[in-house]
Formats: structure tokens, C-alpha cells, sequence
């Protein structure tokens, strides 16, 4: 079957058809005012120069936009209420603090302390204060207010918000969105937190937008598609795992350009150069996908801590004045990321020759103008000699899109010994491929990908976080 | 060496500059400063601006109390505190002393604690000392500077983010150490102490002065356009070479390691090699020691103009290596025994006491 990708950046939809590993086509149509005219126009102009019919068509993904739109364009966020359980060992630092203040006025429907908690041994900080959190609950706007529940060390014990969810829902009604931080996941209480409510503020804009995909689809016949999003890794999720965690999605653009580029070049192992009118994006990928690193992010000035493509970052300065800081910094950016492929590094063991730096993005013609000096590291001439603009470069992040595989994510946390290997090994596979398949892989298609071992070195306890990842193909069936 | 204009007051304007600095002079240890930054946004916003006092200013018999978390850092980033650790601390010590406090002062500039205690002398409506016990970050509670001055350590009190409060009043600097661990063990990992209480007159040459401001000063460079031209130029900090990291090398247990940073441009031809743990701690070159700990030594990276953490180091990374000098307290020979090379396993000595020495 052939699959369709879309990508929405700023001013652009950007479509693209790609069968195997075989690119068929991309389309180009500015935005303007009518976003849904637009994307159809896309799909209607790719699928014709492809010659494609709507029957051949088995899955659509589509990357960025609009969740990164909401958050810029704050009306359509929800409102958000927070219950922290963990009063007062972590009230030092309330919910919001650190927000911008038109943010957080936008999004906040109050918040609570409540005491509980666990500690990093998995201990019981305190019990939760039912009927504290049960107040807080009444006191909201049931019609109008979506709820975020925290907690610290919610991924050694997440009972304590299992518990509260509970409560949420019985006080607020099974129409309540409730998103709890252990399923958001990451490390760092205020990062944690800052992400489940960004998650449950988009919601209600995630669901419109994939409304509106759905009803694009039927204009184009291709109901019959699996509807897709792609994660902040450039992996895709069916709609109906992506409308619980949107949070996941806002950051997919880089993950998508890289693996664009790779497919495109027909090269497994690159650099990405993503270029829009006013950024470039520099992308290590290997083995067709994008490395991921857990950093540091800002959505909207919120600060959040996720595991998504990491990419050096430059803005543009307006009108292609560029300084010589910028280009010694992309210079020493791109040399940088070239030797986390050369053949010395574990990422690429076995290859030879130069590596790719493959340009792509709306702007990627402007490439060889953000030179303007002498390089003092590579030769300019050898870094030339390695850029490569490949077809269809602009929609680079279409393609990338339509080519991604699902994942499934697990981890434990466990005392060291306390679980045997081989249970333990069995038990991670379990959740992977659970969670993968909730994302909308194929189960046929799964593969357990390595389990990384993290000792949490605190105290005496020795507790090792173990996380393992399934790898599987987009489904063509509708999930139920 | 206060080559920065001295502050008189923290409002939440400087916080972002000061936790930039606390973070560079914490090099990869002292926890992460974003919540540190985030509890003193709390506590400006609700009471006010912190005022910040020089020790030369107190009176004389003046109580200044050191005051820092201990504990695991990355518990720190779940178990953010209650705020209030400062005023059960400022409580413990004056029904003990008598008397209260006159000034709230950091044990440790060097990451999240060099931000504690502006949350601590927000709330408790005291000011902060000017002035720490280490001019960067260290492990251990013993390694500050009023060891060296002979005050005394004990006795410890200690707080958790619970309200439970505890004195330690052991003789021996071992047992109290390993006494206080283990408090913060049983309390989640996480306690806030003070120690080391000291009158105004003994910190004067006990603490090292003008830590805040030079952690500002930091802070605002770092944050500026061309981080490393202005270090140079409003701090003491030294360059050491700007290149591109050629080896790297890690061994287990002890974790330890070195890195080869081959100089390009205006360093062309040179190459320095530094000794790797935890932080940077030894530059040579050709088999000459350009800086050691207690030295704060940090690479600062091209691309990003930030802090690399030694977990972070990666080849061929761009950067420029700085060094930022300890304050001369260190460099005597109990203060070197303490802090200096040999106590972390190297057997050299280090450039500036040699030059004393001479």
C-alpha cells in the first residue's frame, strides 16, 4: 500500500506519497486562511501527479503544526486545573511558577497542593488526602475545566494518581479530560508537570484538528485510511493514542525532516540540514531515523523536558544578513555532527567515505549562502563537496512523515535483584509491545529493540531503571 | 579579586543571571539550578526583593549563618521543598544561640545551593551574606573555607521538606558527616542543614567574599552576546585554549577520564589535555599544569555558548576552556590537603601554590 504524509509548517502544506522506500511524489500549497483547503488541495495535487487513486492509499501521517500552532495562538488551549499530590515536601515551587504570566492566565483554572507522595525509594511520603483532593475537584468548573495530576517519583509508583484520576472522574464525570503525569512521563517533578498540563490543555485542539482531518479525508475518498500523527522521535501514532498525548507531537518537525533527508538521499547515515526562512536545523540520522537525546525545550516559554530529535538550532538573522558568529557556529555545528557518523563512531561503524550533509526544507537553496567567511575547520570547498540537495528536498518533512515506523515504549524501575532477568526481560517486552500496538503498529511487525540499564545512583538503594523499545509498522487496519 | 560591582539587592530580574552563574561555578556538580531558580521566583514574587549585605557592614559579633541542602541531587528534581527549610533553620539556631541571625549566607555558591538560600532570605525577611564557604561546588560539608579558618563545624542542624528537625552535635567531622547522610537518607534523600555558625567578625576571613555578585556577573556574561570576550573581560576568568576535542578517554570506578582539546584558529598547534571526574579538574599542557581544582575549570561550547557537563563531552565538540581561579584561601597547603588535587587522587601541585611556595 502507499502511504500519504503531511506536513504543516508555517506558511506551507506540504504533502507527499511514498510506497516502500520509493518517494512518488510531493505537492506544495500555501496555507493561507483555510487550513483543512489547503491540505485537501495538497492531496488532491500529490495524488494526481502521482497517478495515485485514493484505493491505493492505506495510511495517512501527518507531522507538526497544529499542536505547535495552538500553543502559539493560546485561545484555542483549554483551561486546566492541577492537583499536585506532594504538599508540602514540594510546595516550594507551585504549579506555574516559571510561566509567562499571559500563559498561565490563559490555561489556569487554579491549582492544589495535596498532601502525599513517594519518595525515591518508592516509600510512602504520606497518604493521599482523599478528601482534600475530593474538594479541590467540587470546586471546579465541571463544564469548562480539563485537570492535570502530579506527583513526584510517579514512575516508581504511580497508585497515589491512579487513585486521584479515580476521584476526578467520579466528581467530574467520565466527560472530564484527566491527564495524569506517569503517563506523560520524563524526569524533573516542574518538567513533568508543566508537560501534562501543556498535554491536557491541547487536547481539546487535538481532537478539533484531527476532526478536521477526518472530514478532509472523506472529501478525498480516503476515509478508509489509518490517520496517524507523528511523535516528537519522528515515529507515527494512530489519532486515537495521538488526541491523549498531543504534548508528543509538537516537536516532530525535526525528527520528520531528518528522516525525510535519509530516505531521500537514499543514504542510512547523515546529517540533516533543515533550513526554514528563518532557521536551520542541523540533524544527526542513522540507520533512517533521527538520533534522540532527552533535553531541555520551551513550548510556548513553558519549560518542558523531552525525549525527542535533537537538533542544533540557529535563528536566522532577517534578510540573509548572517555574521560571521553565526556561520563559525553552524560551521562547528556541522563538523560536529559529521563526526558523530564518521567511521570511528559507534553510530556508524562500518561505513567509509564522506559523510552526507543533506540539505532539505522550504529554504534549503539558501544553504550555501550562510557562509560568509573563510571556514576555519573544513575546507569551504570540502563542505560543498558533501551538501547534497536531493528531489523533492522542500517537502523533505512530508516524506519523512509517511516513512515512519510506530514505537513502543516501556520502563521499570525496580531494586537491583529483587526481580529475576528473565521475568523482568519478559515484562518489559509485555509493556513495549502493549504500548506499541496502542500506538497503532502491526503486531505481527514487532521487534524488541535493545533494553538500556540506568542506575539511579542515589542513596544505598540500588534502584535501576530498565527501558526497552518495540519497533513496528503502521497497521492498515482501523483500530477498534 | 572583586572586579564586579558589588549588588545590594537580588530581585527577580538578576535571578536568571545568578542561577546561569551558580550553574557555570557548579561545574557538573551542586544539582541542577532550575528549581533553585524557580523557589526564589516564588519567594521574590510573594515577599519582595532580597537584600544583600557585605560582612564588612555587620557588627562585629554578628551571627552569620551558612546554610545549603544535602543530599542526592537528582532527588532534587522531584522533592522540590517546602520553603520554609530557612526559617525552621534560623528557628534551631536561635533558641539555641539565643539570639538570631543577622544575615542568611550560602555554604556553596556552586549550583542549586548557591539559590536556596535567596528563597530561605526572601521568606525569613533576612539578608544574604555576599560571601560563601566554597567560590564554587564541592561534595563534601567539610570542604569550605571556614575549615580552614578553624571554625568550628558543629553543631549541625537539619531540616527536611517534611518540618522534622534534628541536632547533631558529634565531636568527630567523619561521624557527623556520615550522621547527617544518613538523616537525609531516611528523609527521602534530601535535608537542608547549618553549620559552621560564625560571627561576622570570624567570616570576614573565613568565607570567601563577593560570591553572589561574581556568580551575577557570571551569570550576565554568559547570557550575553560572545560569552567567552565578555568572561574575559568582567571577570578574572583566564582562557585557556579554544579547540576542538580530539580523544576521550573514560575508565569505571572511580569514574575518571581525560580529553585532548587540539587548538585551532589564533590556538593553532597547541594541545591541552585535562583530567576528567565529575568536573574538570586538571589542565596541562605538555605536561605543564595551566590550572587545577580548586580552580573552577569549564568548557564553555561553540555552537550552544554554554557549560559542557563532563557527561556531555563529546569528540570533535568545538569549545573554549576557561578557567575561573579559586580565591587564594584554597591555596594554602591545608586549604590544597582539602580541596586540592591530591584529594582527588592526583599527585601534583598545583600552578599557584608553587608560585607561592617560590
Amino acid at each position: 500500500m502507499i502511504r500519504l504524509g503531511i506536513d504543516l509548517t508555517h506558511q506551507h502544506v506540504h504533502a507527499a506519497l511514498v510506497t516502500g522506500e520509493t518517494v512518488l511524489s510531493t505537492s506544495q500549497v500555501s496555507s493561507g486562511l483555510d487550513l483543512a483547503a489547503a491540505i485537501q488541495e495538497a492531496i488532491i495535487s500529490v495524488m494526481k501527479s502521482a497517478g495515485t487513486v485514493a484505493a491505493e492509499i492505506g495510511s495517512v501521517v501527518v507531522g507538526a503544526g497544529f499542536a505547535s500552532n495552538a500553543l502559539a495562538d493560546t485561545p484555542e488551549l483549554g483551561r486546566v486545573a492541577v492537583a499536585r499530590i506532594g504538599g508540602p515536601s514540594t510546595s516550594a515551587v507551585p504549579p506555574f511558577t516559571g510561566w509567562p504570566a499571559d500563559v498561565a492566565q490563559r490555561i489556569s483554572a487554579g491549582s492544589a497542593l495535596i498532601e502525599g507522595g513517594i519518595d525515591v525509594a518508592g516509600r510512602s511520603i504520606a497518604a493521599l488526602d482523599e478528601h482534600a483532593i475530593e474538594t479541590f475537584f467540587l470546586s471546579l468548573d465541571r463544564e469548562s475545566t480539563d485537570v492535570a495530576i502530579t506527583s513526584a517519583f510517579s514512575a516508581i509508583d504511580n497508585s497515589q494518581e491512579l487513585r486521584a484520576r479515580q476521584i476526578a472522574r467520579r466528581v467530574l464525570g467520565s466527560r472530564a479530560r484527566v491527564v495524569t503525569s506517569h503517563d506523560v512521563g520524563g524526569n524533573g517533578l516542574i518538567y513533568r508537570e508543566n508537560a501534562t498540563v501543556l498535554n491536557a490543555a491541547l487536547m481539546s485542539a487535538m481532537d478539533s484538528f484531527i476532526a478536521t482531518m477526518r472530514r478532509v479525508l472523506a472529501a478525498v475518498e480516503l476515509d478508509h485510511a489509518v490517520l496517524a500523527c507523528s511523535h516528537n522521535d519522528g515515529s507515527a501514532m494512530v489519532a486515537e493514542y495521538a488526541r491523549l498525548l498531543p504534548v508528543r507531537t509538537v516537536a516532530s518537525h525535526t525528527a520528520n525532516a531528518a528522516q525525510g533527508a535519509s530516505l531521500l538521499s537514499g543514504t542510512s547515515h547523515g546529517v540533516s540540514v533543515s533550513l526554514s526562512s528563518d532557521e536551520v536545523e542541523v540533524c544527526v540520522f542513522a540507520d533512517g531515523v533521527a538520533l534522540e537525546h532527552v533535553h531541555d525545550a520551551t513550548l510556548s516559554g513553558v519549560r518542558v523536558r523531552h525525549s525527542a530529535a535533537h537538533a542544533e538550532r540557529f535563528t536566522l538573522p532577517t534578510q540573509h544578513r548572517h555574521t560571521p558568529e553565526l556561520s563559525l557556529r553552524l560551521e562547528a555545528a556541522l563538523q560536529e555532527a559529521i563526526s558523530q557518523i564518521s567511521p570511528d563512531h559507534k553510530a556508524a561503524p562500518h561505513r567509509s567515505g564522506p559523510i552526507p550533509l543533506v540539505v532539505v526544507g522550504e529554504a534549503h537553496e539558501q544553504f550555501e549562502r550562510l557562509f560568509t567567511r573563510p571556514a576555519t575547520v573544513l575546507p569551504r570547498s570540502s563542505l560543498m563537496k558533501q551538501a547534497t540537495h536531493p528531489p523533492h528536498a522542500e517537502s523533505a518533512a512530508a516524506v519523512g512523515a509517511a516513512y515512519a515506523t510506530v514505537h513502543g515504549n516501556a520502563e521499570l524501575v525496580v531494586e537491583l535483584g529483587r526481580v529475576g532477568t528473565e521475568r523482568l526481560q519478559a515484562e518489559l517486552k509485555a509493556k513495549a509491545f502493549r504500548d506499541a500496538v496502542r500506538a497503532g503498529a502491526d503486531p505481527a511487525t514487532l521487534e524488541l529493540q535493545d533494553v538500556i540499564e540506568t542506575p539511579l545512583t542515589y542513596f544505598s538503594e540500588a534502584m535501576v531503571r530498565f527501558s526497552a523499545r518495540a519497533v513496528g509498522v503502521l497497521t492498515e487496519t482501523h483500530p477498534q | 579579586m572583586a572586579s564586579h560591582a558589588a549588588i545590594t539587592h537580588i530581585d527577580e530580574s538578576m535571578l536568571e543571571p545568578l542561577a546561569l552563574g551558580c550553574g557555570m561555578l557548579g561545574a557538573s556538580g551542586g544539582g541542577s539550578v532550575q528549581n533553585g531558580l524557580l523557589a526564589a521566583q516564588q519567594a521574590i514574587r510573594t515577599h519582595g526583593p532580597v537584600r544583600i549585605v557585605q560582612l564588612s557592614d555587620l557588627d562585629d559579633d554578628a551571627l552569620v549563618m551558612p546554610c545549603a541542602s544535602l543530599g542526592a541531587p537528582l532527588v532534587a528534581d522531584e522533592i522540590l521543598g517546602d520553603g520554609d527549610e530557612g526559617g525552621r533553620l534560623v528557628q534551631l539556631v536561635t533558641e539555641r544561640e539565643r539570639r538570631a541571625p543577622a544575615a542568611l549566607m550560602p555554604s556553596e555558591i556552586g549550583g542549586i545551593n548557591g539559590l536556596l538560600p535567596v528563597t530561605w532570605a526572601a521568606r525569613t525577611g533576612l539578608p544574604l551574606a555576599d560571601a560563601d564557604g566554597m567560590g564554587r561546588a564541592f561534595s563534601r560539608m567539610v570542604q569550605v573555607t571556614m575549615e580552614l579558618a578553624g571554625v568550628a563545624l558543629g553543631p549541625c542542624h537539619i531540616t527536611d521538606h517534611r518540618g522534622h528537625s534534628t541536632t547533631l552535635q558529634h565531636h568527630e567531622h567523619d561521624w557527623l558527616e556520615r550522621a547527617a547522610l544518613a538523616i537525609a537518607s531516611a528523609s527521602g534523600g534530601l535535608v537542608s542543614t547549618t553549620e559552621y555558625l560564625m560571627t561576622a567578625a570570624v567570616a570576614r576571613n573565613a568565607a570567601i567574599i563577593g560570591s553572589i555578585s561574581r556568580a551575577i556577573t557570571i551569570g550576565r556574561a554568559l547570557a550575553g552576546q560572545d560569552p567567552v570576550a565578555t568572561l574575559l573581560r568582567s571577570t578574572n576568568a583566564e582562557k585557556l585554549v579554544t579547540g576542538i576535542i580530539s580523544e576521550l578517554r573514560w575508565r569505571n570506578a572511580p569514574r575518571s577520564g581525560s580529553c585532548v582539546i587540539e587548538g585551532i584558529g589564533e590556538d593553532h598547534g597547541r594541545t591541552v589535555r585535562v583530567e576528567l571526574q565529575d568536573d574538570m579538574l586538571i589542565a596541562t599542557e605538555h605536561g605543564r599544569v595551566l590550572a587545577a581544582v580548586p580552580d573552577v575549570i569549564t568548557g564553555l561550547a561553540t555552537v550552544s555558548a554554554r557549560p559542557i557537563t563532563t557527561e556531555n563531552l563529546r569528540l570533535e565538540q568545538h569549545l573554549s576552556l576557561l578557567v575561573l581561579p579559586a580565591d587564594s584561601a584554597w591555596l594554602s597547603e591545608a586549604g590544597l590537603k582539602l580541596a586540592g588535587p591530591s584529594s582527588f587522587g592526583y599527585q601534583l601541585q598545583h600552578p599557584r601554590a608553587r608560585e607561592a611556595n617560590a
